[in-house]
């Protein structure tokens, strides 16, 4: 059994240090504006001063989850990456005239960056793993914890970040076509075998398939809620249906998100049993993860 | 002289991100490297840039760097010695 | 146990594995001065076919990243003799570094200083998990879908995690590996950290001062004993060990005592279940870089009472980052098949401070049960891998 033990969010939500977002959601005025987080008082000034959004962000979520036990695992996912340090670079190659290159931002700009920034941050030696798959790169790192957890690992710390840069507004409509306007977050949670309230029951992918097979999964785990982050679907009869991305707005990894609002619902609701988050950001590729009150 | 080494002060702090100091914060005989300034490996390759940017001085081989920047008083040295 | 059932690459030394192998004999670097603008003043392993003649090589058509056409054509390779069927349930794992940066990269210069003149569905293909989709619809493989991107140890990881999947019961047969192009990003990326070589990379050498990129992909089938039962292929051998581990030491450089390589050597053997003076060769992760394989022969000689033969590769290939550990499983199976040591080239000197000699000469008639292969990334992600004989 997959638990989950706590869960740390950064983004337009007012989440960090909440303990029942899902009452608390909010439409933003702002989606790019995130909540305000003391990174002085987590983050040695030695470290934040070359930090991006993403790394100050996904530390503070990692510190306030840290426990007295080492994690055994540190498993991020991530679809776009250090996008700031990218360009950052991106630039530097290109305009540059000197011949030695400044290298910071072509440090930070590998998408494990966040996962060896946190294992450097709490001096840990254990698994250290990053995912990155599109939309479902939240998923896969999940996959990925379970695992851990199957293979013996306790303290599992997995989650998912992603980064907004003003240049993806130019590609808003070829490239990515969202609903929402484009975001980004971090969400983290504390996954062990030892038993909690809430718990990870299953994910299923879905690549190429035929959406009524998905349907039928859907109506088949009579779940309390349904949060989805792509298009809503007229044939799916569930009476609780939030989309995420309407208070998140769009990042490739926001079902992160959507786990840390149905944990916190389970937690805060005693009557309601079963939660569905479903990524159907993608058309070919989507998944459905069910969490459960154990 | 030291109109050098208030403009390297405050390149130091621009190219190394070090907003919460200022050129006052840094003396010209503080070690910038270890226990004064607490700069690391990343800030020695950016002194590296710093000095071919500004002053047009390549320094081939990273370890030369060492001893050039382990103050503001001996990159000061160093600038008048080589500068172009 | 866990089989492994195909194998398939292209790297510097020739787009399948026959070639590969073949150019590998000739004890041979393939590094060459760069023939894109681009890599032009630099040394690097490159494959020199164009990305439509790489669309041919791997019979597709349409918009794809170098990085996604290297990738198809070596896991085409590895699947080679394999079908897809209905009860076994397959995946693929895939991972990279910078992904579509090689058609970015061009497009954002182009943005920046042509008056924004930027084809933007090219950055379709930047998102790093695009080319597993790309290459797992083309493969059929599609039951489990991810992509790994922990720099040069990706390949080792999605190798690993493909392991884990099958002993956890979650697949049945899954294609692992990894790719990566080269780009003006990457190398860029290694010139601003003072470590490319503008000579011959010579790993684990006192006169060591840098890498050479190289680019490729490497991948290999893993296959659980059951499912291998239905598909009857040919097996080359075992996938007996995994391990990854976090160095924590610093962004870019390893510890000087190897702390979490000596962490993933120890943690492989142990879930293979071997001694270490049971390994019979090792694949270094020898990037040629004065810090690693300092760290990396410190940590051997804590692994090892007696170094067993060892050598770096990379002075035939490059460095071809995230591929690096599929290409050089490979190589670890080509070691095993042939039972032969590959030569570390450019070798002259051993490094002082650690005196430690690579194998200099393919030597033939070995007797080769275990190989062990690192893979160490940025970030202090240290993998390593257990190949044996079946």
């Amino acid at each position: 059994m997959y638990f989950i033990h706590k869960a740390s969010s950064i983004n337009c939500q007012k989440a960090y240090q909440h303990d029942n977002i899902f009452r608390d959601l909010i439409t933003p005025e702002d989606y790019l504006m995130l909540e305000e987080v003391d990174y002085k008082s987590l983050i040695p000034p030695a470290a934040l001063r070359r930090m991006s959004t993403i790394l100050k962000n996904s530390l503070c979520a990692a510190h306030q989850l840290k426990t007295e036990q080492d994690f055994d695992a540190i498993i991020v996912g991530t679809g776009l990456g250090c996008l700031q340090d990218t360009e950052k670079f991106l630039k530097t190659i290109h305009i540059s005239q000197t011949e030695t290159l400044s290298p910071t931002a072509f440090i930070q700009s590998t998408h494990n960056t966040i996962a060896g920034q946190i294992s450097l941050a709490l001096n840990n030696h254990g698994y250290n793993m990053t995912h990155t798959q599109h939309t479902f790169s939240f998923e896969v790192a999940l996959m990925d914890a379970m695992q851990a957890v199957d293979d013996g690992m306790n303290q599992v710390l997995l989650g998912a970040a992603e980064e907004y840069i003003p240049f993806l507004d130019r590609l808003s409509d070829v490239v990515i076509p969202h609903d929402y306007p484009l975001s980004q977050g971090v969400s983290f949670f504390n996954i062990s075998k030892t038993p909690a309230q809430i718990g990870i029951t299953s994910i299923q992918f879905f690549n190429f398939k035929n959406p009524e097979e998905i349907r039928k999964v859907i109506h088949d785990t009579h779940a309390d809620l349904l949060i989805y982050n792509g298009a809503k679907d007229e044939s799916i009869h569930v009476k609780n249906q939030v989309n995420i991305s309407q208070f998140t707005g769009f990042y490739l990894s926001n079902s992160a998100f959507a786990m840390h609002v149905g944990y916190d619902y389970l937690k805060n609701n005693p009557l309601a049993n079963k939660v569905i988050i479903w990524n159907n950001l993608s058309q070919n590729h989507q998944s459905i993860l069910v969490i459960e009150r154990k | 002289m030291s109109e050098l080494k208030e403009t390297l002060k405050a390149q130091i702090i621009e190219q190394l991100n070090l907003e919460d100091l200022t050129p006052a914060d840094i003396q010209d005989d503080m070690p910038l490297f270890g226990e004064g300034l607490g700069l690391d490996s990343i800030d020695a390759l950016e002194f590296i840039v710093l000095l071919e940017q500004f002053y047009g001085i390549k320094l081939a081989d990273p370890s030369e760097g060492k001893a050039v920047f382990s103050s503001v008083n001996s990159l000061a040295e160093f600038i008048e010695k080589n500068k172009k | 146990m866990i089989l492994i059932t195909g194998q398939g690459v292209i790297s510097a030394l020739g787009v399948n594995v026959n070639e590969n192998w073949a150019h590998l004999q000739q004890e041979k670097s393939a590094i060459k001065k760069g023939i894109q603008s681009f890599s032009s003043p630099y040394l690097v392993g490159q494959i020199e076919l164009s990305n439509e003649e790489l669309k041919q090589l791997a019979q597709v058509d349409g918009d794809y990243s170098r990085t996604a056409l290297l990738g198809m054509i070596a896991a085409r390779e590895s699947f080679a003799s394999h079908e897809i069927h209905p009860e076994i349930r397959t995946g693929f794992i895939s991972g990279t570094s910078v992904g579509g940066m090689d058609l970015t990269e061009g497009e954002y210069k182009n943005y920046l200083t042509e008056n924004e003149t930027d084809r933007l569905e090219t950055y379709k293909q930047h998102s790093s998990g695009i080319a597993a989709y790309q290459i797992a619809q083309l493969l059929g493989a599609t039951d489990f879908i991810n992509t790994i991107s922990t720099a040069c140890s990706s390949a080792a990881n999605a190798i690993m995690l493909g392991a884990r999947l099958i002993e956890n019961n979650q697949l049945d047969r899954v294609i692992v590996g990894a790719t990566d192009a080269l780009s003006l990003f990457t190398i860029s990326g290694f010139r601003s950290l003072m470590i490319y070589d503008s000579e011959w990379c010579a790993p684990f050498d006192e006169r060591r001062k840098g890498l050479n990129l190289g680019e490729g992909a490497g991948f290999i089938v893993l296959e659980s004993e059951k499912s291998q039962k239905i598909t009857q292929s040919k097996v080359l051998g075992l996938l007996s060990g995994w391990c990854n581990a976090s160095d924590a030491f610093h962004q870019t450089a390893s510890s000087p005592d190897g702390q979490g390589a000596v962490l993933s050597m120890q943690g492989a053997l142990k879930r293979a279940n071997l001694k270490p003076e049971q390994i019979d060769y090792v694949n270094a992760h020898g990037t040629a870089t004065p810090n690693n394989d300092l760290s990396e022969s410190h940590a051997l000689k804590q692994i090892f009472k007696e170094i067993p033969p060892f050598s770096s590769t990379k002075a035939y290939t490059g460095h071809t980052l995230a591929a690096s550990g599929g290409i050089e499983a490979v190589f670890s199976l080509l070691a095993i098949e042939h039972q032969c040591l590959l030569p570390n080239l450019n070798f002259q000197n051993p490094i002082e401070e650690t005196g430690l000699m690579p194998v200099q000469k393919l030597v033939y008639e070995q007797n080769i049960k275990h190989v062990l292969s690192n893979s160490f990334g940025f970030g202090g992600n240290n993998s390593s891998i257990i190949i044996s004989k079946y």
